[in-house]
């Protein structure tokens, strides 16, 4: 695009310094026209005063020159002829002088020594001379010149008189009636030439008249033109300063109320647009701060209000300045009614073991950086509830803060007095088992004494009670066995990454016996290798499996598939059967410990596998259940998250 | 299979007691057999030993668990006392803690961790293993 120039535009842009200098010197500039103006005008006018003097000397020339003329025609003295001739050299001069000026390229010093021989004073020639070079073609001028011109011939005349009487006196027989006829001749002459040199002077006061008026109205004009301009140019420039300040002042107070967005429009590129544009930067950098701070209020605000902890800010003497959400849940206040209250309202004896009750203790502690101080909180209720607190001091420029971070602990302390539940049961599930399991140890080891020692010297009757006393110690046996294992699961074992194939392929070897005894069909799909605990991974494997073949329909070959699928976060495995089935409204029962659904006639067992399968998922952080038809055979589905 | 001298017994139920003497007694492994009901009397009578006022046991089958002193503490400060040094022992136990097992099988005069009940078999295979010479 084409750059349009304007000098309203540049001097808009040029700094204020140069307005200054640029409007004083347009002023000084005018006004030195104006002088020059002025002096020309003087000039002028004194050389039209030179040319009126000039005129009065000729015309008291030719005056006197007529005098003397008319003496010597009376007299005939021969000095009155000399004078005439003296007198007449005024008019001759001014005519030498006025006809040199008069041609195409007039020679100055002839024209000055013809005014100087016109007795004109030497310091009036030049302006004399350059008035008619200059204004010759001024109507005035040129009217004076021509009346000049015509009065010349008629000195003339009186010349060529006076040389007529000259030549009349000075000869043998002077004729008295030709000298008075020639001194007749003169009176005509001398009318003409007054009248010519009145007109002259006239002419010439009419010019200076009018010159005069002309260089009032061009001094007027120019005057005027200073004081227009002056005024135009100091009042542009106020006005542009004043616009420009106006600019910075509106948004300035804008911005102090808070319009951080304002911005000033910057109107030039001088000092004020300097101004403008730092202000408006300064604006822009304070916006940026101001917008850095609200976020930063903001996000210190957001973080206390998600903290998950409650979070209570007190000033040094224990009044609270600041909660979050959490303070309200825990406590059971509105914010407002915790604001400006002591703290001793939630933590009435918030110093056990100090003498102070004051909170300046909490500063001190603050100070220490105690962490983990338990207290008993209070609830708006009135219902206290153990808890921990952890605190800092704040440094503030409204003095010393504590911040104090608050966790409920009535909840731990339920978790905690249930895991210690759960270790007791557990150790008395040890312990007990392996009493019980002693005293049976000794059974068993008699009644193998007495089979052995007594062999064929018992009776019938005798020797079925020994079996029967020996296989009810089997059985007793294996359920504390069980209960032994159940107490243990998880106890000391480890992650780690097994191959499902590995342990199913063992569980298989180990139970040919029974495979074989049933001729029963397994069939495994492709399994995956995860982290789990693999002896008790195996023992969940293991009691699925051996149930599947175990709970068999009688007269049909018993079928197992082990298979298995994935997603996002699980593995999920499944072992299914064409077995017995289970009827769906035990699908629970059958994982509590020692609920059996056959008697040990039917199907021998003790009711602790499944029990064992559900805790070692739980283990895991998984799941089981089971989905069966009666008659049809049974499916038992197990899942083990990817990250246990 | 070799007959040893002695065969010392550490166990607190009397009648545990009875039954691995009867068992021994009908193997014919041993010329004497001792019975000791707690670990504190079995260090006591380590002690009478070193002042021959007992025989010197070949073999010990010590329970785990006793009253006053259980079987590990037996071997803890059996280890420390002047003993002879071809003595050998089986540990008996209901529910042997593996941890226990991995701690004490470093030791030599432990041969082996049997669980109860002692049995014929397991008496045998002991026998034979070790004491065939």
């Amino acid at each position: 695009m084409k750059k349009s120039y304007s000098p309203f535009k540049w001097l808009q842009n040029v700094s204020i310094a140069k307005k200054l200098y640029f409007t004083v010197g347009i002023m000084a500039l005018l006004i030195g026209l104006e002088l020059c103006i002025l002096i020309f005008a003087l000039n002028t006018l004194s050389s039209v005063r030179a040319y009126v003097g000039g005129e009065g000397l000729w015309s008291k020339a030719q005056k006197d020159a007529l005098f003397h003329l008319y003496k010597y025609g009376v007299g005939r003295n021969e000095i009155d002829y000399r004078l005439f001739k003296d007198f007449m050299r005024v008019p001759l001069g001014d005519g030498k002088a006025r006809k040199e000026m008069q041609k195409p390229n007039p020679n100055m010093e002839i024209a000055k020594q013809g005014f100087i021989e016109g007795r004109n004073h030497p310091d009036d020639t030049e302006g004399m001379v350059l008035l008619f070079l200059r204004f010759n073609k001024i109507s005035y001028i040129n009217r004076a010149i021509v009346i000049w011109g015509e009065a010349e011939p008629y000195a003339l005349q009186l010349n060529a008189v006076a040389d007529s009487l000259n030549f009349e006196i000075n000869s043998k027989a002077p004729s008295q009636a030709r000298i008075t006829q020639l001194l007749e001749s003169i009176g005509p002459i001398n009318l003409k030439l007054t009248k010519l040199e009145d007109d002259f002077s006239y002419t010439l006061g009419e010019g200076s008249r009018w010159l005069e008026g002309l260089i009032k109205k061009l001094l007027f004009f120019i005057a005027l033109t200073v004081e227009i301009c002056g005024l135009l140019l100091a009042i542009s420039l106020s006005r542009s300063i004043q616009r420009g300040l106006n600019e910075i002042i509106t948004a300035a107070g804008s911005f102090a109320k808070g319009n951080l967005n304002v911005r000033a429009k910057v109107l030039s590129k001088d000092e004020i647009g300097v101004v403008a544009n730092s202000f408006n930067q300064m604006s822009s950098d304070l916006q940026d701060s101001i917008t850095a701070l609200e976020k930063a209020q903001t996000k210190f605000k957001d973080l206390i209000e998600s903290a998950p902890d409650s979070i209570i800010i007190l000033d040094k003497h224990g009044t609270i300045k600041l909660v979050n959400k959490q303070t309200e849940k825990l406590f059971q206040y509105t914010r407002n009614e915790l604001l400006e209250k002591p703290i001793d309202i939630l933590i009435p004896d918030h110093i056990h073991s100090g003498e102070s009750t004051n909170s300046i203790s909490f500063i001190e502690l603050a100070r220490i950086n105690k962490i983990n101080i338990e207290f008993t909180g209070m609830k708006k209720n009135g219902i206290g509830f153990p808890m921990e607190i952890n605190l800092s001091p704040l440094e503030t420029e409204d003095g010393a803060l504590v911040s104090a971070s608050i966790r409920d602990l009535s909840e731990r302390k339920h978790i905690k007095d249930l895991e210690n539940k759960n270790r007791e049961l557990e150790q008395f599930a040890y312990i007990a088992s392996h009493d019980l399991q002693e005293p049976l140890d000794t059974i068993t080891s008699f009644t193998m004494l007495l089979e052995d020692e007594f062999a064929g010297k018992m009776d019938k009757d005798a020797s079925e009670y020994v079996h029967y006393i020996k296989e009810s110690s089997n059985r007793l046996r294996s359920l504390i066995a069980g209960l032994l294992d159940y107490s243990r699961i998880g106890k000391k074992s480890k992650l780690s990454k097994i191959d499902c194939n590995e342990i199913v392929k063992e569980l298989l070897s180990d139970m040919k016996a029974s495979i074989k005894a049933c001729n029963a069909k397994v069939t495994i799909g492709n399994l995956p290798a995860i982290t789990a605990y693999p002896v008790e991974l195996r023992v969940v494997f293991q009691n699925l499996l051996s149930n599947a073949i175990k709970y068999h329909r009688k007269g049909t070959t018993p079928n197992v598939i082990i298979s298995s699928q994935t997603d996002d976060k699980n593995w999920t495995f499944t072992v299914e059967d064409n077995g017995i089935g289970i009827d769906p409204k035990y699908s629970d029962k059958i994982f509590v410990i020692f609920q059996r659904l056959h008697n040990s006639k039917e199907f021998r067992g003790t009711g602790i596998g499944l029990a064992h399968c559900k805790k070692i998922l739980e283990l895991h952080n998984g799941s089981i259940w089971m989905e069966s038809k009666p008659g049809e055979g049974s499916k038992f589905h197990f899942t083990i998250p990817k990250h246990v | 299979m070799k007959k040893v001298n002695c065969i010392l017994l550490i166990e607190d139920n009397e009648f545990i007691n009875v039954y691995n003497r009867k068992i021994i007694e009908k193997l014919n492994v041993t010329e004497t057999i001792e019975v000791i009901e707690d670990g504190q009397e079995g260090l006591n009578y380590l002690s009478s030993i070193s002042r021959h006022e007992k025989p010197d046991p070949d073999l010990i089958f010590l329970d785990i668990n006793m009253p006053r002193m259980n079987g590990w503490e037996f071997i803890e400060e059996y280890l420390k006392i002047d003993r002879h040094p071809k003595t050998k022992i089986v540990i008996l136990s209901t529910s042997p803690n593996p941890d226990d097992i991995k701690k004490y099988s470093s030791f030599k005069e432990i041969l082996c961790f049997e669980k109860k009940p002692l049995t014929k078999e397991k008496i045998h295979s002991v026998m034979t293993k070790y004491f065939t010479k």
